[in-house]
């Protein structure tokens, strides 16, 4: 049974620790950094304790063959952190585009900020003492309890009154019953409610971060998770939908027999016929299956105050906020947290559909320099050195070329790249398309394409 | 068909189409579950990007001026448009539908009135 192998793997994890004399490179780039605010993601360690059937870096790990059969725990060099952190290294490129204008420090990317190596190990406790004392803006993604042991959590009491700190919360269901056959050593969903409840009592900004969205397990119970994060203080919901990768190893296939098991249906063959060929083999369902879905949360967050969030590229446009994490873009109790980046699509589609409708459909044009507007946090997109060093999605470029890339360029080539499943026609699948005119530069100028439920959800008031 | 005749046909939006069948596939024996994946499997496929190219080509005007339908210059516009002098029963936004007609319009299936 794939969940025995979980377990083992969970129980194998419990009070590891790390390995010496090797460090694990973090921070670094989000490969997803044309509609992420927060593409500066961090992780203290190479990886996660914990067994969730559906994640999606379990894809990455288990294919590279570096780390076959000698996963070792490693940890960040934790000279360097600190150090980037305090301002000692100057010359640094994510200190130069990054930690000196204070930009948000997006922690549990491709990790948990508190599971169960952490436990053991405390190197995260090291760096959580720091942000606190340098009151520096952070949003933790996570599940794990290692929040709730005392020298965690008096910390985020001492640091209360500076609001400096963010959470968000995964969770996928409500009942906890369902929640242990899928999320394999994670703690209960009540538990997961309970911290966000401490937190927000403290005064803490806390999202739920509902993801993946599971079509089959997260709708049966939706209601009621919905409104135990009101209960519980949440201020946002940030919603993305399961992608289903179709270059699945063994352990995948058998993961999503799992899945199916409990979804009462065939995934695979669910998502091949539901999903758009042109965004490449990351299946992600279409439209029109979300939309009764999206549309209950929408209408949720509408009614009691809470700011709707959406990292699926269907549905970008009904974000409240540019960053689809879910934080706010304003934020008078610490302003710092809304130093994310505006240059990016997820901001762009959300402004383009207010323009559209608010025009009654004349302003409905979308070009680079639209998407490029803040000046704040731009340098990073023209850097060629860290292009080279941190992007990890360059495989198809030779070495030559690679020396003279960077982030903006990669955009571009995507922009006007009608072929690639990353080009916004494709990704978006068709919210916007490209029109028969070309900016100064030559880059393509798209356009909004309403959609059929932006006139139904107009006339019922929703919009 | 004329036009007018087939606007007056009661028109059923997709979802309640989806609700249908999952009911007809329950009542066959299949679980809730299994049943709801099945029909949206048969009804909710994803669309091609060149039939959204060819709805949006058509229907963006169609949508755009019965939504923001203002000005008798709007009205005459999409008179001239569709060929046709009653279409105001027609008030659905569903793509599937909305695709189905202008092809049977384009291939001269339904007649307009006048």
């Amino acid at each position: 049974m794939i969940t025995d192998v979980a377990l083992q793997f969970v129980k194998q994890n419990k009070g590891l620790k790390k390995v010496e004399k090797e460090h694990y490179s973090s921070p670094r780039i989000s490969s997803e950094f044309i509609d992420c605010s927060l593409p500066l993601t961090f992780d203290q360690y190479n990886y996660c304790s914990y067994g969730c059937l559906y994640c999606f870096a379990y894809y990455f790990k288990t294919n590279n063959p570096s780390l076959k059969n000698h996963l070792q725990l490693k940890s960040v060099n934790l000279d360097y952190v600190c150090s980037l952190l305090q301002g000692k290294l100057k010359e640094d490129r994510y200190y130069q585009h990054f930690i000196s204008k204070r930009f948000v420090w997006h922690w549990g990317g491709l990790a948990d900020p508190f599971c169960n190596f952490e436990k053991t190990n405390k190197d995260g406790l090291k760096i959580i003492e720091l942000l606190a004392k340098l009151k520096y803006p952070t949003l933790f993604s996570l599940k794990g309890d290692a929040l709730l042991q005392k020298e965690f959590l008096e910390i985020f009491k001492q640091s209360a009154p500076n609001k400096n700190f963010a959470f968000q919360f995964s969770i996928i269901t409500a009942d906890d019953e369902v929640a242990k056959y899928i999320e394999i050593g994670v703690p209960s969903t009540t538990k997961r409610l309970q911290m966000m409840k401490t937190l927000s009592d403290m005064g803490y900004y806390t999202i739920l971060r509902l993801r993946p969205y599971i079509i089959g397990i997260t709708n049966k119970s939706i209601k009621r998770l919905l409104q135990q994060a009101k209960e519980a203080g949440a201020n946002a919901v940030s919603m993305e939908f399961f992608a289903l990768d179709i270059r699945s190893n063994i352990g995948m296939k058998e993961r999503y027999k799992h899945i199916s098991q409990l979804c009462g249906f065939d995934i695979e063959r669910y998502y091949k016929i539901l999903s758009p060929p042109e965004r490449g083999g990351y299946r992600r369902l279409n439209r029109r299956v979300k939309e009764p879905y999206v549309k209950e949360v929408y209408k949720f967050c509408k009614e009691n105050g809470l700011l709707f969030a959406c990292s699926d590229p269907d549905f970008k446009e009904l974000n409240m906020t540019g960053s689809c994490c879910g934080l706010p873009e304003q934020y008078p109790n610490n302003p710092e947290l809304t130093n994310f980046s505006r240059n990016q699509l997820t901001y762009a589609l959300k402004e383009l559909r207010k323009r559209y409708w608010s025009s009654g459909g004349k302003d409905k044009y979308l070009s680079v320099s639209d998407v490029f507007f803040e000046t704040k946090y731009v340098d990073w997109l023209f850097d060629n050195s860290l292009y080279r060093d941190a992007c990890v999605c360059k495989t198809s470029l030779q070495t030559g070329a690679v020396v003279n890339t960077n982030y903006k360029v990669q955009f571009l080539r995507d922009w006007n790249n009608l072929a690639s499943p990353r080009c916004p026609y494709n990704y978006f699948h068709g919210k916007i398309k490209p029109t028969n005119r070309k900016d100064k530069e030559g880059n393509f100028i798209y356009e909004y394409v309403p959609h059929e439920y932006e006139f139904e959800w107009h006339k019922e008031g929703l919009l | 068909m004329k036009l007018t005749e087939w606007i007056k046909k009661p028109k059923i939006n997709i979802q309640d189409k989806v609700k249908t069948l999952t009911e007809k596939h329950i009542s066959r024996g299949m679980s809730e579950a299994e049943a709801r994946a099945l029909a949206e499997m048969q009804l909710l496929k994803p669309k091609k990007l060149d039939d959204l190219d060819y709805l949006q080509h058509k229907s963006n005007l169609y949508n755009a001026i019965t939504f923001y339908f203002k000005s008798k210059s709007d009205f005459e516009l999409v008179m001239r448009y569709f060929k046709v002098s009653d279409y105001l029963g027609y008030n659905t936004h569903d793509t599937d539908l909305l695709i189905k007609l202008l092809k049977k319009l384009d291939a001269g299936e339904i007649k307009v009135d006048n």
